[in-house]
């Protein structure tokens, strides 16, 4: 067996125990991801994918991708947010992927594990490099799971709970610095996300831009040092960047030909906003149809799909957009 | 001394005024301006409530002298079945006394009527509508909901290739249950159908939601009258149409919500242009009522009202999916919006006996 292979071997054996090197963080709830390793010049992303089914081997294949691009620049990784979509997403799974990641970024990891929605299953890594940018993961465990649809109070006390969730992570956020970008991911229900977005939104008092969506009522969430569970994750990237969100409403998401014109021409607007600079990335949060209408739009700027089905994004007023049915497309660029 | 004999001038002015009136065309009589109300009821037991909502409607009909020519109603009492509507909807024509139209199914998930009081809260409502000529033409497309898109796209044109192009101001409405998926495929080839004739506004609930088109009135019940399915409703007559819409931009925000609603009256005013507006046909999402902790479906119809016009009797429900006009004229369809009709007097140069240019 080859050194790789051994080591591959030792994380496997590790995600099967459950065990996760413990970090030290401000607590149980709200541990943060590594900072970032010695800094590199300007922003870089890059995105690796793999679609093997076993979660190590789909991991490592998606990592070495993306630092392959990261390794050729000479930038040394701030940062690794990875998807995970399987059918049999669980946190003993997510927890493998994670470790994989982080071992060979050897930067901040964090991610999220859902079920497709329709395409195949895939892992997805995103590496972020750059001088002064700092990646970090906040997140809050436990399922909000829908109760009794009849019951007017039981969903009154679950919207509440949700906007607590929500207002419990902007605490968090709020509490580590202020501003940055914010990445939201996990498992809420759709229909109701967005009590959970806007108390969130609400908390950062429109001080971060948020771009993010949710995937099922079960998606894990990975953050070292803390039990890989289920939940809802949000990544805040702070540093020398900008981000402009393009959130559209679909008018129409059952004609192509309208919902392509719509996707494409938030597209545009993303880009057009973040001008000058040129995006150093490419984010959309949608469902997987959607964000397969701009994959061959982006050009040679890397662009990281986020498949969920409800989504949110703050836009250039600052006013979050928060819903089912939206495409959130937004470009990050260094300042 | 005041002379008798008429003057040569005199003569003159009295021929002239003989022969002005025989030229002139007989009075035309002048058509009723249109008239609407509602009647609402609550209760679980849905023939009974039909029953008071429809004597209710029919007493705001009677204090204005009027009679409705035509009766729609949405029954959000009880999960209803295709046989316990055929009963409901007749005892609802009968008290009306006029061709009724209507749908009803399952409270809850598919939503609440704007007249419910709390969320949930069970509601019979009935709109009658009369003068101007109004008519409503119903197309029924009967069966269980499509268990795919291109099942769905085919049986909405089918429905829509029935649809005659009215020869007055008209709107569609579409009630029925469908499934999200395969109800968004089957109201955007319905549009591809009936929009170029006339807007179209839809309510979609759940599966299994009945639909009830003039039952006793079909001679030899042929088993399409009442039915699981979907119902279009072609309302024409001498009125004039606006349309706006809005898709919400959070609808965990329940002051964006109510603005929303005011942006979208305030723009089926302003397309009325000088027509009062005599009736609405609104629907809203039930996730927007439920998300944005609104909670009670009449705060955002007081929005409505307030633009409207308190006796502007509001019909319509909190659904599943809507589908409809937008502000900017365009067709959306999905979930999250608030989607409304607006039914006006028609402009004085378009109404039969008005004044003319």
């Amino acid at each position: 067996m080859t050194i790789y292979g051994r080591t591959l071997a030792a994380a496997c054996v590790l995600a099967l125990c459950g065990c996760e090197p413990k970090q030290p963080g401000p607590g149980p709830a709200t541990r943060t991801a590594e900072p970032a390793r010695r800094p590199a010049p300007g922003l870089l992303a890059a995105v690796g994918r793999s679609a093997r089914a076993e979660p190590a081997a789909a991991a490592t294949e998606a990592a070495g991708q993306a630092m392959a691009h990261l390794r050729a620049a000479g930038v040394r990784p701030a940062g690794a947010i990875f998807l995970d979509r399987a059918a049999d997403t669980s946190p003993k799974r997510v927890t493998a992927i994670g470790r994989c990641v982080r071992r060979l970024t050897g930067a901040a990891t964090c991610g999220h594990g859902t079920t497709p929605t329709g395409r195949e299953p895939a892992v997805t890594v995103l590496v972020l490099g750059g001088e002064g940018i700092d990646v970090r993961g906040f997140a809050t465990s436990g399922a909000l799971a829908g109760g009794d649809p009849n019951d007017t109070a039981a969903a009154r006390a679950l919207r509440r709970a949700r906007a607590e969730r929500g207002d419990a992570l902007g605490r968090q956020i709020s509490a580590a610095a202020d501003g940055g970008i914010v990445l939201t991911f996990g498992a809420l229900d759709a229909d109701a996300h967005a009590s959970f977005q806007t108390a969130l939104h609400k908390r950062l008092r429109g001080g971060a831009a948020l771009a993010g969506g949710v995937g099922t009522r079960s998606d894990a969430v990975y953050l070292p040092g803390r039990p890989t569970s289920v939940g809802q994750l949000a990544v805040v990237i702070r540093g020398p960047v900008r981000l402009a969100v393009e959130p559209v409403a679909l008018s129409n998401r059952w004609n192509a030909a309208a919902t392509r014109a719509e996707a494409r021409a938030a597209m545009a607007a993303a880009v057009r906003r973040i001008a000058p600079s040129r995006p150093s990335l490419l984010l959309t949060f949608g469902r997987d149809e959607h964000n397969a209408l701009l994959a061959d739009r982006a050009g040679d700027v890397p662009i990281f799909a986020v498949s969920c089905t409800g989504q949110a994004g703050t836009d250039a007023s600052g006013k979050l957009h928060a819903g089912t049915g939206r495409l959130i497309v937004a470009a990050l660029a260094a300042q | 001394m005041i002379s008798a004999t008429p003057t040569a001038a005199g003569l003159f002015a009295t021929v002239l005024a003989a022969a002005s009136v025989c030229g002139a065309e007989p009075p035309r009589p002048r058509a009723a301006r249109l008239f609407a109300a509602v009647g609402v009821s609550t209760g679980s037991d849905a023939a009974r409530a039909g029953e008071r909502a429809a004597r209710s409607m029919l007493a705001k009909f009677r204090a204005a002298a009027r009679r409705p020519a035509v009766a729609i109603f949405l029954d959000r009492t009880a999960r209803g079945s295709a046989k316990a509507g055929g009963a409901i909807g007749d005892r609802v024509r009968d008290v009306c006394g006029a061709p009724t139209y209507g749908s009803g199914g399952r409270i809850g998930p598919a939503g609440v009527t704007w007249w419910a009081k709390r969320d949930r809260e069970p509601t019979f409502l009935v709109l009658g509508l009369c003068g101007a000529a109004v008519a409503v033409r119903p197309y029924v497309a009967s069966g269980a909901s499509p268990s795919d898109k291109p099942a769905a796209e085919a049986q909405a044109r089918a429905l829509g290739r029935q649809v005659a192009r009215p020869g007055r101001p008209a709107a569609a409405l579409l009630l029925g249950g469908l499934t999200g998926e395969t109800g968004g495929a089957f109201l955007a080839a319905l549009q591809e159908s009936v929009g170029s004739k006339m807007p179209l506004l839809a309510a979609v609930g759940a599966p299994g939601d009945y639909v009830y088109a003039n039952a006793r009135a079909a001679a030899g019940a042929d088993g399409h009258r009442v039915a699981v399915g979907q119902l279009l409703l072609v309302i024409e007559g001498d009125f004039a149409v606006a349309t706006a819409g809005v898709v919400s931009r959070n609808v965990g925000d329940a002051q964006a919500v109510l603005a929303e609603a005011d942006t979208v009256a305030r723009h089926a005013v302003e397309a009325l242009a000088a027509s009062p507006c005599r009736a609405v046909l609104a629907v809203s999402d039930a996730g927007r009522l439920r998300a944005s902790a609104l909670d009670r479906p009449g705060t955002e119809r007081a929005r409505l009202c307030a633009a409207f016009g308190r006796d502007v009797p509001v019909f319509g429900c909190f659904s599943f999916l809507q589908a409809g006009l937008d502000n900017r004229g365009r067709f959306s369809v999905g979930r999250e919006r608030l989607m409304l009709v607006a039914l006006g007097d028609a402009p004085p140069a378009s109404r039969p006996g008005g004044p003319r240019p």
